[in-house]
């Protein structure tokens, strides 16, 4: 992480946001798997909430797109200085966008453990990276200098 | 109201990201609420319909879930012998649901028959919109059958009108005749499962008798049993006609007295509301603590505006109002969201032809709906002042000149 515009705090908030991420919609689909056939009352509440699972665990992640526009804003001052002193646009959006998949892949990673506790598959996980992915490379576009 | 348009627009939607954020996370704790609130409420009323079931001296029959019940070997023979048996020496409330049959109607719905004997009427005490309450003492096969119906089939059959129809339990051919319209929204709940209500909106009500009883199918006579009540019994009485079913039917019933009954429902209604409860708490304080991150981050990006508005001779106190109105903004769009979400759902009912679920109300939208939305509404106010003190609170701890040199 040599050169990153991420700190330590910035790793821990989006590796925080992502395991968030990851953890709620596996527990939602982990409920789906529970059975609460002896109780009827919380079986349909449930349903009402993990019925929407997909639409839930999708706007989620937009607090991950809240994250990166809030973290690029700020640091639109320190890519100007980086740029003043010989750095390069280009270089400063590769860094971000490597260092942003090292995070979102370690996140995965650790949820993964998860997936194997619950006994869930492990892919179960991947649309949400593919969707994150996406969000990275938005938001690559996204830097800017102040 | 000038300033608040000015904020809105030049501050707060200049990063509508975080506006868009901040409304997504709003809707989650306001749909999450409104379900348990909601589930609270139909637990609450289920609860209320076993209570008038549930007396001294009352026994309600409950299939034993841990024994064996092999039905096709079940001949009406036995099932007429246990109802004569029944008769003769048992006082017992009888109600079977949804027998469903085509009888034409405005709506095109599938209409459901609903039988029920005297003493299940008199518990039930159903509320009538018009005509007048059932009887039990008719002729079967000799004269018309009373009935009650559903507010939705009331335009197409009036008080008094007759209905020529094969019934679904005797396949006899049948004229009823309609003695009153039930209230809409009359509604039966689940014991099990009070948060599936059967609405009698597109019902039929069927008085039965003993004569009815007996030239019936099998299909109400094992019906009726599974939430037969026995009246004014004993456990002996109770465990004589458990013997009966189980040598008759070879089916194995438990009969529970109302302290039993009173134990059970007590402690499977409070430990699922209990459960529901505290779910929605958790999920709750966590999405109100991403709610609070995201007006943090707000603030920490607009201190700049903010600021420099405080300079030029905005005070704290009218910020605040402006930061209240903003949130009440906020909650109204979710609240409108949610309740266009509730009312597709309820008229989903009637596009589906769904005559159980059907309900009738303003935007299709009944009493436990609005009772919901008042408890997000509560929820709502909770969550803003929480929300809109804690940034007041950060954007005082910035000193101005700081703020602006941002």
């Amino acid at each position: 992480m040599k050169y990153s515009l991420f700190r330590f705090n910035d790793v821990f908030e989006a590796s925080a946001i992502y395991l968030f991420c990851f953890v709620s919609n596996l527990i939602l689909m982990y409920v789906q798997t529970v059975d609460l056939e002896g109780s009827f009352i919380l079986m349909s509440f449930i349903e009402s909430i993990v019925d929407y699972q997909l639409i839930i665990s999708i706007l989620l992640t937009f607090i991950m797109m809240i994250f990166h526009y809030q973290f690029l804003n700020r640091r639109k001052t320190e890519i100007s200085c980086r740029i003043l002193v010989g750095d390069t646009k280009q270089k400063v959006i590769r860094r971000y966008m490597l260092n942003s998949l090292a995070i979102l892949g370690f996140s995965f990673l650790l949820s993964l453990s998860l997936n194997f506790y619950l006994d869930l598959n492990v892919t179960s996980n991947l649309y949400l990276v593919l969707l994150f992915i996406v969000y990275i490379l938005i938001s690559a576009g996204q830097v800017k200098r102040e | 109201m000038r300033i608040l348009h000015f904020f809105i627009t030049r501050i707060f939607l200049k990063r509508w990201i975080l506006v868009l954020g901040m409304i997504l996370l709003l809707f989650l704790a306001n749909y999450l609420s409104f379900s348990a609130t909601r589930s609270i409420i139909s637990t609450a009323q289920g609860y209320q319909e076993i209570e008038t079931f549930n007396r001294e001296g009352n026994y309600i029959a409950n299939l034993n879930p841990e024994s064996e019940a092999d039905f096709d070997r079940i001949d009406i023979k036995e099932t007429r012998k246990l109802y004569e048996y029944l008769n003769n020496n048992h006082t017992y409330a009888l109600q079977a649901d949804g027998f469903t049959t085509s009888l034409e109607n405005e709506h095109d719905m599938e209409v459901s028959f609903n039988y029920i004997n005297e003493e299940a009427y008199q518990l039930n005490q159903f509320k009538l919109a018009q005509g007048d309450q059932l009887n039990f003492d008719y002729q079967f096969k000799q004269d018309d059958i009373p009935v009650l119906i559903g507010g939705g089939l009331a335009s197409t059959y009036p008080v008094g009108s007759k209905i020529e129809i094969t019934d679904p339990v005797t396949q006899q051919a049948v004229d009823l005749r309609v003695q009153g319209v039930l209230e809409k929204n009359t509604h039966r709940s689940n014991f099990y499962a009070p948060n599936s209500k059967n609405y009698y909106n597109f019902s039929v009500i069927v008085p039965v008798n003993e004569p009815f009883i007996q030239s019936a199918g099998l299909d109400l006579h094992l019906n009726g049993l599974m939430d037969i009540v026995l009246l004014d019994s004993t456990k002996e009485e109770a465990t004589k006609l458990n013997e009966q079913i189980q040598n008759n039917l070879g089916l194995d019933f438990n009969f529970f007295s109302q302290q039993e009954n009173f134990n059970y429902f007590e402690d499977y209604y409070v430990s699922s509301l209990k459960m529901i409860s505290a779910i929605t708490l958790v999920l709750l304080v966590v999405i109100v603590c991403l709610a609070t991150w995201n007006t943090l981050i707000s603030v920490r990006l607009m201190i700049k505006d903010f600021t420099v508005n405080l300079l030029v001779g905005l005070s704290y106190s009218k910020l605040r109002t402006i930061f209240y109105s903003y949130f009440a903004i906020l909650f109204s769009i979710n609240l409108v969201i949610l309740f266009a979400i509730t009312a597709f759902n309820r008229y989903g009912f009637w596009m589906r032809k769904d005559s159980i679920f059907a309900t009738y109300g303003v935007f299709g939208l009944i009493s436990m709906d609005w009772i919901a939305f008042l408890g997000v509404l509560l929820i709502d106010v909770i969550i803003g002042v929480m929300i809109v003190e804690l940034a007041l609170k950060k954007i005082k701890g910035i000193p101005i000149s700081v703020g602006v040199l941002q």
